[in-house]
Order: structure tokens, then C-alpha cells, then sequence
């Protein structure tokens, strides 16, 4: 006979067999994926204002106090798009933006009216935006603004639209009292004898020839202390529910070979029993590392989630070998499906429910956070969280990920001990 | 080919196999027959391997059949059905040959002929889950010698099967009886075994009553022939006779004779006499 000796070809073959199963399971597929992508983005929506969005928040420092820099803030502030407030000082702006509590500082620095700051002067001041650079399309968006802004206060566009805007104001002042009209014409004369020149240097300045406003941008490294969105809170949850959704699937996969009669097939081959329940731990595994890197994409590219994705994998691979092991300690326990399914909801609920599942660790009062602690559920939250908004660095990111990994081994041992007689 | 010895399986209080030998030849049909209940499909998981005698016995060419190696050589077909559902044909019997460790070249090739053997190789590619009982019957026999087993055990193959598609399984079995592959055969249905089988064991309540032929255990245990004549008057005569030629003879003497048959027993027979009771469903 033709056969591999490699002793992995069974174990492979099982593993082949269930993840093409799972692929045509619909309800697994949906459990597994669909839900907790359910969780990640409408619960993220839901808890952070019914899916509307929610004006920028920015802090604005006046270092400069000149009659510019107050008229020029004043407009900033009754822009709509925004929701800006006055900082007490410089430091304190920026410590909001590094915690991810504003976007952006606006600071208009000493000497910025003065120098033109504002206007279209070629020497005027930048305007000095302390920005978190994870939220780029947030910052985009003030630049625009405070463009706008300051184009407002000059009433002018730049190009055609400039002339367009000027004539059509000397039309309107024609009007007027000889004084005032005067007035008026001498400052439309100046504003069209304005230099063509470069007038941005900031970040996200534009390619206008014109433009009233000087933008300087610095990035200020979050601390990331707290979840910059909701989402960075109920993506970690979604991620445990797609653990959760396979995790079940392949718990009762055992029980259902045994109902549907092909745990005899199974046992017939010349393959020791936990090779093929290797199989399906490898399958399960598998399926885990699939789902949780799908919904990190998923919540990377469309939900702002901030991913170390070297330490996201570590959490993954922490998380997947524990709820892995978990997995088929649960599918040795029931020898039909509603008992493997009973089980496995019995041990999980539990878990989940004090492991930051169901309401965000970082909420939870302390004595809750003492009980969480002997969640892997916990731990796996906690890890994922290291990884995005929680900002771990390796050396904070071992201890969960070293507490997952110990779990799975004291699962295994108990794998072990049991299969010796579910397996028989 | 398979040789028990005395041997034993209690589940709990239910004794299942009360120390029986069995002795099968290479490349002979045997046949397992008795009623539900009777200790086959037990039997058949110790030949098997999937389970290990609590006393007594069990080897397959010498070897244990627990060992991996030696069940390398079997192919099982199961009573209930073993096949994934969601998988097609072709995918179930892929499946079964990467268990056996089939390399990718010999895999295609069984599959190929196992998908021909069993008729099945137009409907390869659709799922299992949408196949006929036949089918699926003919395609758990398929999952069985995908393998290329030197020794395949059917347990009741024909259970719930269509007469065309249990026609078809039996033109399987003596195709494989050709090729001179062993298979053990069990079942409760005695034609079966008369047309199968090379040798049969009658097994009820754990025990091995008789191992014989077919023709050998009718002789031995059936009973005498029975003796249907239909004379020129119109009488018919139906009698026991261990005789009947010489019987009819004398009959032909005394009156016209119109007609006449002979009714051989049959395995029915048999088992009635080794047990005191029908062989029923």
C-alpha cells in the first residue's frame, strides 16, 4: 500500500475536513464571524452615540492675546463642525491629546497677530495644531475648518473665486457714505495687490496659491490611557465572541461525530484517538486566528482601532492556545451534542460575564476586577487591549499573555487525563 | 485470515459476546447471521480493533487489531452510517484515504476506482447530505475499501437499502470475493448469507451455535426436504422426506403423477432448530 508515514497526514486530513465543514456551516460561520462583528461595530456604534457622528473635539490655546489671535479664536469657536474649548494652558492641551481625549491642541502662539498670523503675510506665524496622528481624517478635517475659518474672516477665496467675491463686494458698498465707502475700497485695493505667494507650510495645508492661515503640525504620541472610541473598547469583546463562536462549534463537533456515526470511521483508522483530537484542536486554532484577524482588520481599516499588530498576533496566538486547550477539555466532556453544548455554555457564561465580555474591564468596580481575574476571558481582553488602546509594550503584554498560555497548559493536562476514557 | 479465541465483552450486566471462536480464511465471504442483538456488530468491533475483548483473543493475520498497523489492513463499513454530510462523495472518500496516510497520486487513484466500484463517480462532486439511502449505502462501502483493505467487514451493508441498490451491493461483494479480498458479512437476512457467503457463523445471545456452509449446516441441522406431488386425481402429497427420489419413486407406482417438487430447508430452518425460535427483524 501507497501511504504516508509522516505522522501528521491524519491529524492534517482531520483538520482539512473541519474547516471545509465549517466553511459550508452557515449558522458556525455566522457565530463564529458574523456576530462578533455584530458586537464589534453596532454595540462600538450604539455606545458611542447611536451611530451619528460626533464633532471633533479640540482645545484651543491663546498664548498670543492680541485682538488677531481673540477674533481669529472666536471663530474657531462658533465653527459648528467642531466642538472646541478654551485650555488653560499649553501643557494642559497637550496632555489631553496624548491621553486621546481631544484630538488636537489649536495654539496660537505669543507674537502670532502680530506677525500677520491670520492674514495672507508672507512672514506671519504658523498656527500650531498638537495633534493625535492616529486620527488623521479628524485632523484633515480641521485643517479644513480652520481654513475656512480664517478665509471667512477676510472674506475672500483665492484665484477667480477672490476677484469674483471683491467685485461683487464694491458693487455692495457702492452705496455707502463717501467715508465708509472709501474705507472699504482702499481694503478691497489692498487685499488685491496681496503677494502670490506660498502662504501654508503646515501639514495639510493645500496646494492653494493663497491662503490666510499658516498651519504647523506636531504629533503628539498618545499615552493612551483610556479607549480612544468605543470601538476600542467592543472590538477586544467581538474579538472574544469570534473566540467563543468557534470555540463552541468545534467543542460539539466530537459529540456530533459520535451522533452521525463518524467517530467510528474516526476511531477504524490506524490513527491514535488524540491525533484526531489534535485535528480538531489545530482546526479550531485555525478558525480562531482567521476570525480575530479578520475583525482586526476590520476594525483597523474602518473603526480607528490603534493596532501593535506584532503584539496583537502575540495576543492572539496566547488567546487561541487557551481557548483552544479550553475547547477540547469541553468536547471530552459531553458524549451527545446538547450535553457538549449544556457543558460548554455552563463553563463559558461564567467566564465572559466576569471576564469583560459582556461590560468593559475598565468600568467594572474593584471587587468585580479581583473576580476577573481568574477569567482567561480577562486576560485575553486585557492582552488585545495591550495591543490597541491600552498601548502595552512587550514587557506588559508577557504577563497576560504568559496567564493564557499557563491556563492552556493546565488545560491540556486535564485534556489528557480525560481523553483516556471519552476517547476509548 | 481471522482467528477468535473464547472470546469475551460484558457491557455492564449485558453479557455481549460469551466466549466465541471464529475462524475466517483468506479471501472467503463470512457470514455473520443472527438476530438483533445477538453479538455481531460487537464481534465485528473486535475484528476491528475499535474494541478489546474483556478474556479471550483476537487476531487479524496474527497481529492484534488495536494496533494502528494492523488496522491499517481493515475496512469498516459500519451499520450506521459514517459519512459527513456537508462533504461531497468524492470529498468523504478523500477524507477516509488521508486517514490511512493515501499519498496524493495513490489517494486520486483509489478514489477513482472506489467512486467506479460503487457506481458512484457521476454524483462524485455532489454533497452526501443529498444522496439516496442506496447511495449513501454505497458510498459508506466505498469509505470501507477506499484504502484497498485486504480484509473489509460489512456491518449489515443492506440495512434500509432499495432491492436495485442492495442488487448492486451484492454484485460489490462478490466482486470483492473475486479479487480475492476477505470480507466478514453480518446481517439478519438469511438470503443474504445463502448467496454470499462461502461460510456462515449462526450467532445468538453472545454464542456461536454453528459454523458451516451454507449446504453443510442445512444438512446438519435443517431438517429433512419436503415433498410436494401433485397426482393425476387431483390429491397433492406433501411429505418430509430424507429420500425424495425414492420417495416419489414409490409414489409414481401407486398413482399418476402429475407434477412434483422438492422444498430443500433453509437456513430458517437451521436456526430454528439451534435455537427454538425464528430469526425475525
Amino acid at each position: 500500500m501507497s501511504t504516508r508515514d509522516k505522522p501528521l497526514a491524519a491529524t492534517l486530513a482531520v483538520v482539512r475536513k473541519d474547516l471545509l465543514q465549517l466553511r459550508r456551516d452557515p449558522a458556525a460561520l455566522f457565530f463564529a464571524i458574523g456576530w462578533p462583528l455584530i458586537v464589534a461595530i453596532a454595540f462600538g456604534l450604539l455606545f458611542g452615540g447611536g451611530g451619528q457622528v460626533t464633532a471633533p473635539r479640540v482645545l484651543l490655546v491663546d498664548q498670543d492675546g492680541s485682538a488677531q489671535s481673540r477674533a481669529f479664536a472666536k471663530n474657531v469657536e462658533g465653527i459648528d463642525a467642531l466642538d472646541v474649548e478654551r485650555a488653560a494652558s499649553l501643557d494642559v492641551a497637550t496632555d489631553a491629546v496624548r491621553r486621546g481625549r481631544r484630538v488636537a491642541a489649536i495654539v496660537l502662539p505669543p507674537g502670532w497677530g502680530a506677525s500677520g498670523g491670520g492674514g495672507f503675510s508672507p512672514d506671519a506665524m504658523a498656527v500650531e495644531l498638537r495633534v493625535d496622528p492616529s486620527r488623521k481624517a479628524e485632523i484633515a478635517m480641521l485643517e479644513g475648518l480652520l481654513t475656512g475659518a480664517a478665509m471667512q474672516s477676510l472674506m475672500s477665496g483665492g484665484g477667480e473665486s477672490q476677484s469674483a467675491t471683491l467685485a461683487q463686494a464694491r458693487k455692495e458698498v457702492a452705496s455707502l457714505p463717501p467715508a465708509s465707502r472709501d474705507a472699504y475700497v482702499a481694503f478691497f485695493d489692498a487685499l488685491e495687490q496681496l503677494p502670490d505667494t506660498d502662504a501654508g507650510t503646515g501639514t495639510g495645508q493645500g496646494d492653494s496659491a493663497i491662503a490666510p492661515l499658516k498651519l504647523a503640525t506636531t504629533p503628539v504620541q498618545a499615552a493612551r490611557q483610556g479607549p480612544t472610541n468605543s470601538h476600542a473598547v467592543t472590538f477586544p469583546q467581538g474579538m472574544f465572541w469570534a473566540l467563543l463562536g468557534c470555540l463552541m462549534t468545534f467543542a460539539t463537533s466530537l459529540a456530533t461525530e459520535r451522533s452521525a456515526g463518524t467517530w467510528l470511521r474516526l476511531r477504524a483508522a490506524p490513527v491514535a484517538p488524540w491525533r484526531l483530537l489534535a485535528g480538531k484542536g489545530l482546526a479550531c486554532a485555525l478558525a480562531m486566528l482567521v476570525a480575530l484577524n479578520l475583525l482586526a482588520v476590520v476594525g483597523a481599516l474602518g473603526f480607528g482601532l490603534r493596532v501593535d499588530w506584532l503584539l496583537l498576533q502575540l495576543a492572539f496566538l496566547a488567546g487561541t492556545a487557551c481557548f483552544t486547550a479550553l475547547m477540547m477539555l469541553l468536547a471530552l466532556m459531553g458524549r451527545s451534542v446538547a450535553a457538549a453544548n449544556g457543558v460548554a455554555w455552563a463553563v463559558l457564561m461564567p467566564l465572559a460575564m466576569v471576564g469583560g465580555a459582556m461590560i468593559p474591564l475598565f468600568v467594572m468596580p474593584g471587587w468585580m476586577q479581583q473576580v476577573a481575574l481568574a477569567s482567561p476571558v480577562r486576560w485575553f481582553i486585557v492582552a488585545v487591549e495591550g495591543a490597541t488602546w491600552r498601548g502595552f509594550g512587550i514587557a506588559e503584554m508577557l504577563p497576560a499573555c504568559a496567564v493564557l498560555v499557563g491556563i492552556a497548559a493546565a488545560l491540556l493536562v486535564l485534556v489528557r487525563l480525560r481523553a483516556r476514557t471519552a476517547l476509548a | 485470515m481471522i482467528r477468535i479465541e473464547q472470546a469475551r465483552k460484558r457491557y455492564g450486566a449485558t453479557v455481549a459476546l460469551d466466549g466465541i471462536d471464529l475462524d475466517v480464511r483468506p479471501g472467503e465471504v463470512y457470514g455473520l447471521l443472527g438476530p438483533n442483538g445477538a453479538g455481531k456488530s460487537t464481534a465485528m468491533a473486535l475484528i476491528a480493533g475499535l474494541l478489546a475483548p474483556d478474556a479471550g483473543t483476537v487476531r487479524v493475520d496474527g497481529a492484534d487489531p488495536v494496533q494502528p498497523a494492523t488496522r491499517a489492513r481493515i475496512g469498516l463499513a459500519p451499520q450506521a452510517l459514517a459519512l459527513y454530510e456537508t462533504l461531497s462523495g468524492r470529498e468523504n472518500l478523500e477524507f477516509s484515504g488521508r486517514l490511512h496516510g493515501l499519498d496524493a497520486a495513490r489517494l486520486r487513484e483509489r478514489v477513482d476506482a472506489a467512486l467506479a466500484f460503487v457506481a458512484l463517480a457521476d454524483r462524485q462532486h455532489d454533497r452526501a447530505g443529498g444522496y439516496s439511502g442506496g447511495m449513501q449505502r454505497r458510498l459508506n462501502l466505498a469509505c470501507a475499501l477506499v484504502h484497498d483493505p485486504a480484509l473489509v467487514l460489512l456491518d449489515e451493508p443492506t440495512a434500509g437499502v432499495d432491492p436495485q441498490s442492495r442488487n448492486a451491493l451484492f454484485d460489490n461483494v462478490l466482486a470483492l470475493k473475486a479479487r480475492g479480498t476477505t470480507v466478514v458479512y453480518t446481517t439478519h437476512y438469511m438470503e443474504e448469507v445463502e448467496r454470499l457467503c462461502d461460510r456462515v457463523a449462526i450467532i445468538d445471545r453472545g454464542r456461536v451455535l454453528a459454523v458451516d456452509t451454507v449446504d453443510a449446516l442445512v444438512a446438519a441441522h435443517g431438517g429433512a426436504s419436503e415433498l410436494v406431488v401433485q397426482l393425476g386425481d387431483g390429491r397433492e402429497v406433501r411429505e418430509e422426506v430424507h429420500e425424495p427420489l425414492a420417495r416419489l419413486n414409490a409414489l409414481a407406482r401407486e398413482a399418476e403423477v402429475s407434477a412434483f417438487r422438492v422444498e430443500r430447508p433453509r437456513l430458517e430452518q437451521v436456526f430454528l432448530h439451534l435455537t427454538g425460535r425464528q430469526l425475525r427483524d
